[in-house]
């Protein structure tokens, strides 16, 4: 009996051990946090091609509490033939282990996405100590090394602040979602071959010092970078794409000289696929909630007949600049961020078999867009401001 | 009062019985009684004693020898019919104003007859008082005198007439300190036996009620009373109760304690089997449970069978505010059970193996403060938790004022001056803190949180997190497998049907509560439904 116990006993210890990996032992404070990494290409004295990594670790002093006043970054940085030999070999810079259990970020350069974002992704999604939930941006008009050198506002780690950027422009303004590794994976391999992700820029900020700034979204066909959308557009391409959560808009309506600003509160976005003879017509249909949050002064909206007539010229504006954006991403770098294939695959399952590629298909594609729009809250009232005529 | 019992023979083994053989409380009570263990033969105590006085005062002052407490006063009868008598008993045991008042006045009063046998003459005709009684045998006589009674011989007889003129001194009834409620009855036990007996009789008024008396211990020979509701309590556990208090052969029982440790099931197990309370309302309604009592004198602390898990959790408090209030009380104690073996461990593992696992800003913090720490996390956790047992040990011991001091040090010490100085880290002396706050809440379970915590804080040590679920398994395989009298230890929470559970995790209000918890009792019902019906 107490063999029995002994041999059971051991044997769970022993399973325990192989789970997790006993001899993994180490106590935090031995370990240095890497917050964030950034991937450049450079080249080597004899003009070799390498990958520049540069972390961003934290160096904390007992005063420090999170990221508060206490914390400081600092920049590691290790150019190697693939991106794991370079991540290795910041090891050697440092008296401590790197820990990527923390690392929140990864900043692809240009030249990097433009390479190929599957050797980066594929090291990061086969680290056990890395997390899949760190978001993915791209640098536009630097390195992105320099992204994290740049001045922040709120904390002292680069990284973590503009992980928060990205969340907050991307909730509150509908700029930019935030993607992780996961999300990027499976949107390149789940059908659709194409993603986006975040693209930031550097600028100077009022006392010259240089400021990062959240300027759009980066477009990839496959895993390759293709181009860029701006912020004005990128609006337009989450709208179609289904993925704009809220955020605010600025037009020149037809019926006034001045810019109009208005806050969509509310979106949902639904598919409608047709087979036409030689393609096939997709219909947008868009359902908004929005609110009028600055009226200009030649707008009169004291009525219902008024407010009717701002949301027709917005309805119009919404769908024109979507159809647009929508066709000019596709005729341009011929790739469905926009996930229309998978919709498509769902519905028609063999129907990309009548074209040599899903690009062919999406540049053949008819689209159409339909907005519907309910304005709600407007003014300083909870709800409708209508006036007796 | 007679303090009757009859010594026993060795140990026997118990027959126990099955099937359907039926059990009845006579039998198991009578089993124990001739199965107690024999007391030690008071030395050179003779067989009988003698129909001449002197014989015996010389039998008695040999028997005591050197023990100047024993006082004899000899006197006689007066004339026509004088007759020698003497009374004996134990000086700071009796009430000597007694003993002189009621037994040597009234006796010197007395004119008797010559007879046969003058004590019985005595005791029928002339005796007044109902705490009196005739005995023959010396080992009875002794004990009587022993306990503080009086002890009255006369010349021609060989019986003795016991006096109870018990004068000693004894605690008055306060609340007890370890048991305070905030609403309930403010009586406690106290160190007198009939005292206790009182306190419970009081409250539960009907001849339903039992008390069995036994002595245990050969030297102490300490009064135990075994107490329960007839209608009650199962055959079954009263037999289980007497077969184990049938084996306990010990020289002295000084505190409930020790009988506690001698019928359990599982004396090396952390978790208590038999309960123990000072609170004469608590032993009442565990009674009205099918529970049995057992009162020992010379100690508050009135032991309770069978004893379940949930009690652990369970305070006067719950049954007497409002079940809402009463409710998250609990839920907190069983809260804090949980964090206080488990934070120290969890602690640690994050620590050491699933750094990842914690929030980063979290993370940051801690490596922060553990910055320049030169202890691992383990040991640094360990070592905290020895501290705070024995800032713990040495507060208890110590009077109010002093004890308020120590924490104060303590405090100082650990906090402040520990960390200042990077002998340990803040969140490790929180971590710390919030355990010892934790175990606070659940004091019936110190020695298991004590254990476990300690368990768990090695394994998570070695293996993380896998360690942590690793001694959880262990924790709740230990439970699952308990029994406290025959019952399951967690009987509370895996009884037959929900009218049983419902005094567990929570307390439903007492009208929902128709049934007795746990399924510990003959007859179960305890109310009438809420429709009015009577069950």
């Amino acid at each position: 009996m107490i063999k029995r116990i002994f041999c059971a006993v051991f044997g769970v210890l022993i399973f325990c051990g192989l789970l997790c990996g006993c001899y993994d032992y180490s106590d935090i404070e031995n370990e240095l946090i890497v917050a964030g990494m950034a991937f450049d290409i450079t080249e080597s004295e004899n003009g070799e091609q390498l990958y520049l990594v540069t972390a961003e670790v934290v160096t904390l002093n007992s005063q420090s509490s999170g990221q508060g006043q206490g914390s400081h970054s600092a920049l590691v940085q290790n150019a190697d033939k693939t991106p794991l030999a370079a991540i290795r070999g910041i090891m050697a810079c440092s008296s401590k282990k790197l820990f990527f259990g923390h690392c929140k970020l990864i900043v692809l350069s240009s030249q990097v996405a433009q390479k190929g974002i599957a050797p980066i992704l594929d090291l990061v999604f086969r680290d056990r100590e890395i997390r899949l939930l760190m978001d993915v941006i791209v640098a536009r008009g630097c390195k992105a090394h320099e992204l994290l050198s740049v001045s922040t506002v709120m904390s002292s780690i680069k990284s973590y602040e503009i992980v928060q950027t990205v969340k907050t422009v991307g909730k509150q303004y509908g700029t930019a979602p935030s993607v992780n590794v996961n999300e990027l994976l499976n949107s390149i391999y789940n059908g659709s071959y194409a993603a986006k992700a975040p693209f930031f820029t550097v600028k100077k900020s009022t006392d010259g010092k240089d400021s990062y700034f959240l300027d759009g979204l980066a477009v990839f066909r496959n895993d390759e970078l293709c181009g860029f959308v701006s912020s004005q557009n990128s609006s337009f391409c989450l709208l179609a794409s289904g993925e704009f959560e809220s955020g605010t808009m600025t037009c020149t309506l037809p019926a006034s000289s001045f810019p109009f600003t208005f806050n969509i509160t509310d979106s949902s976005t639904n598919i409608d696929l047709e087979r036409t003879d030689g393609g096939a017509e997709l219909t947008l249909k868009l359902d908004l909630t929005v609110s009028f949050t600055e009226i200009p002064d030649d707008l009169p909206f004291f009525s219902e007949k008024d407010t009717d007539l701002i949301v027709d010229q917005i309805s119009k504006y919404i769908s024109d600049n979507v159809f647009e954006v929508v066709k000019d991403t596709i005729d341009r770098y011929g790739t469905d961020i926009f996930r229309f294939l998978p919709k498509l695959m769902t519905v028609y399952p063999r129907y990309l078999s009548g074209f040599d590629s899903p690009e062919q298909f999406l540049r053949t594609l008819k689209l159409k867009v339909e907005t519907n729009i309910s304005a709600e809250d407007n003014g300083l009232s909870g709800g409708n401001f209508y006036s007796s005529e | 009062m007679n303090f009757s019992f009859t010594a026993g023979q060795n140990m026997k083994k118990v027959i126990r019985c099955e099937g359907g053989v039926r059990l009845n409380y006579k039998n198991s009570f009578d089993k124990l009684r001739n199965k107690v263990a024999s007391p030690v033969p008071h030395n050179k105590a003779p067989e009988n004693f003698s129909r001449s006085l002197q014989e015996n005062i010389g039998t008695l002052k040999k028997l005591f020898g050197n023990d100047d407490t024993l006082i004899v006063r000899e006197f006689s009868t007066p004339s026509p019919f004088s007759l020698k008598c003497a009374v004996f008993f134990i000086e700071s045991m009796t009430n000597e104003l007694a003993v002189s008042e009621f037994l040597i006045k009234g006796i010197m009063a007395l004119k008797i007859p010559p007879s046969i046998d003058p004590i019985e003459d005595i005791y029928k005709k002339r005796m007044l008082g109902s705490d009196v009684i005739i005995e023959d045998d010396p080992s009875k006589i002794i004990f009587a005198l022993l306990s503080g009674s009086s002890v009255f011989f006369a010349d021609g007889s060989y019986k003795a007439i016991l006096a109870d003129t018990k004068g000693y001194d004894s605690r008055t009834v306060t609340e007890p300190q370890n048991e305070k409620l905030l609403r309930g009855p403010r009586e406690g036990f106290t160190e007198k036996i009939t005292t206790n007996i009182s306190l419970i009789r009081r409250r539960i008024v009907t001849t339903d009620l039992k008390f069995r008396f036994f002595t245990f211990g050969r030297r102490t020979n300490t009064l135990v009373a075994v107490t329960y509701l007839e209608s009650l309590a199962k055959p079954e556990i009263v037999e289980t109760l007497c077969e184990r208090l049938s084996k306990i052969d010990i020289d002295g029982i000084i505190d409930s304690n020790y009988i506690e440790e001698l019928i359990c099931e599982r004396p090396g197990a952390p978790f208590k089997t038999v309960g123990s309370t000072e609170r004469p309302d608590t032993v009442a309604s565990r009674l009205l449970e099918g529970r049995i009592a057992i009162i020992v004198n010379g100690t508050p602390t009135v032991l309770t069978v069978p004893f379940l898990f949930a009690e652990n959790f369970q305070s006067g408090d719950d049954y007497y505010l409002n079940f809402i209030y009463a409710n998250v009380g609990r839920l907190l104690r069983y809260l804090s059970f949980f964090l206080a073996v488990s934070v120290p461990a969890v602690y640690v593992a994050l620590l050491t193996f699933h750094q990842q696992m914690m929030p980063s800003n979290f993370a940051l913090s801690i490596v922060a403060a553990r910055e320049g720490v030169p202890f691992p996390a383990a040991a640094e956790c360990a070592a905290l938790l020895l501290v705070f047992e024995i800032l713990r040990e040495t507060s208890v011991r110590m009077p109010n004022v002093i004890g308020q001091m120590l924490g104060i040090v303590g405090a100082i010490v650990i906090g402040e001056s520990a960390v200042s100085a990077k002998i340990v880290s803040a969140p490790m002396v929180i971590v710390v803190g919030l355990t010892a706050l934790t175990s606070l809440m659940v004091p019936r379970l110190k020695s298991a949180v004590l254990y476990y915590r300690l368990l768990l804080l090695f394994w998570s040590s070695i293996i993380g997190l896998y360690g942590y679920i690793f001694g959880c398994g262990l924790l709740i395989v230990r439970l699952l497998s308990m029994k406290s009298f025959g019952e399951n230890y967690v009987s509370y929470f895996i009884a037959p049907n929900i009218q049983q559970m419902k005094d567990s995790f929570v307390r439903v209000q007492w009208r929902k509560m128709i049934e007795r918890p746990a399924d510990l009792s003959k007859d179960l019902v305890r109310q009438s439904s809420v429709k009015g019906e009577k069950r």
